[in-house]
């Protein structure tokens, strides 16, 4: 069985909802990434990924393309 | 209902608002349904778990970016299955909260209790826009179900998906969306309540095909501006509100009589030049046996702003329509907590009774038009 990471970043720029969604949508794309719960209200997400398959940088990365600003919790 | 000001408010929010973020949950359903859709796609990659999206900043990476200019006029049909979907949800939505808006005002007392409680939201949704400390954190989070609905409609692969994703948009309005929605809740008919989110999602359009889908992101260099603009004009929006329900209630803070207050001589003297001068001689106080007869117009511009009477004869108000239009048929008198539904174009008869010296206020059904006896 394959391990789990599990990263809570915390996440500046965020003005509604959609955005929120906008950044579970795009980390469902990548491989690796096994859950994503984004929300708004807290400025935060809650990301399991498979560490073989994707590195915490990526997935700053993938949500700093979107025009968000992340960081470590 | 001042649609000018929400069609300009869309024209500005959809480039940073969820119109532009929705933009991006549209790239990405058709990013993915077009990989799906190709043969050549790579079929070692994991069904629904492909990758493109190498994280490495490097510029221009985001899948979107570059094939989005080469495809632009076969992205136009799912763009505009989108924006149908999305305004026929909203459009809808405004009807809606029109007709419930219009059931609770049934009372003066509560449409004013309405409007009051819209504008003091419609505000804190512009101070939370425009990033103020204190109402940063005011925010209406849809429940987590509606995320998910979206979400899975992001994944559908069927033609139609683009619009359901439009429909679906609905389920998740930001702060500017949410403000535009209590507009319509005290637009006063489901018509006007479904003119105003139509007129809103209509002006998101062109910001939201240029930026919110195009770039996926709302472009950072306007950003700033847009956000500040967009949070500007919901605030005005808001004290706009604000003030009808100020004007209904009578309350001295009311625009009508702030101005009044600040400048007593010069509404005295155009007292006297309105009253009986005009070239309907409207408005007009006759006394005829005892009995007084005040007539004021109803336009498409509002109600003759004063008229003055005399106290303790009885009195009928008059109230002459001439292509009244809106909220201005919807003639309110908070004192008396009277609302009395004007034709577009006759005469509407009111008794008040003897009157006493003082001001009587009257204004439109939404606050937004004033006038009033001022009786001596």
């Amino acid at each position: 069985m394959a391990t789990t990471d599990t990263l809570e970043l915390g996440i500046q720029g965020m003005h509604c909802g959609s955005c929120a969604l906008l950044i579970d949508d795009t980390l469902a794309d990548l491989p690796g990434v096994i859950t994503s719960r984004t929300s708004h209200k807290d400025a935060r997400a809650n990301i399991t990924v498979d560490p073989s398959q994707v590195d915490h940088d990526q997935i700053h990365a993938a949500i700093q393309e979107l025009g968000y600003r992340t960081s470590q919790t | 209902m001042n649609l000018t000001a929400v069609l300009l408010t869309g024209l500005l929010a959809g480039g940073v608002s969820c119109a532009a973020v929705q933009g991006g949950l549209l790239a990405g359903l058709i990013t993915r349904q077009r990989r799906a859709g190709q043969p050549t796609a790579p079929a070692r990659v994991p069904a629904g778990n492909q990758r493109e999206f190498k994280a490495p900043a490097q510029h221009g990476a985001h899948p979107t970016a570059t094939p989005a200019r080469a495809t632009l006029g076969d992205d136009l049909t799912p763009v505009g299955a989108f924006l149908a979907g999305k305004l026929l949800s909203h459009t809808a939505l405004g009807a809606l909260l029109g007709m419930v808006g219009t059931a609770v005002q049934l009372s003066v007392r509560a449409h004013t209790a309405l409007q009051l409680l819209a504008g003091v939201l419609i505000i804190a949704f512009g101070l939370a826009q425009l990033g103020v400390p204190g109402f940063r954190r005011f925010v209406i989070e849809p429940p987590a179900a509606f995320g998910r609905v979206v979400l899975r409609s992001t994944r559908a692969q069927t033609a139609f998906a683009p619009a359901l994703l439009g429909l679906a948009s609905i389920l998740i309005p930001c702060g500017v969306t949410l403000s535009v929605e209590a507009l319509a809740l005290t637009s006063g008919s489901p018509v006007a309540g479904a003119a105003t989110m139509a007129v809103f999602v209509l002006g998101t359009s062109p910001l939201f095909a240029l930026l919110g889908y195009v770039a996926r992101k709302a472009a950072t260099a306007w950003r700033g501006r847009l956000a500040l603009a967009t949070g500007v004009l919901v605030v005005v929006m808001g004290f706009y509100t604000l003030n009808g329900g100020l004007e209904l209630a009578g309350s001295p803070l009311a625009a009508s009589r702030l101005l009044a207050t600040s400048s007593t001589a010069t509404s005295t003297a155009a007292s006297a030049e309105a009253n009986g001068s005009g070239p309907d001689a409207i408005p007009n106080t006759t006394v005829a046996n005892g009995h007084q007869t005040i007539t004021i117009a109803a336009t498409g511009d509002g109600y003759t702003p004063t008229v003055t009477a005399k106290s303790g004869i009885p009195t009928t108000l008059v109230i002459r329509s001439q292509d009244a239009q809106g909220c201005i048929r919807a003639f309110t008198i908070p004192d008396r907590n009277l609302q009395q539904i004007l034709p577009a174009t006759g005469d509407t008869r009111i008794e008040l009774g003897a009157l006493t010296a003082g001001t009587l206020d009257y204004v439109c059904g939404m606050g937004m038009y004033t006038g009033h006896i001022t009786t001596e």
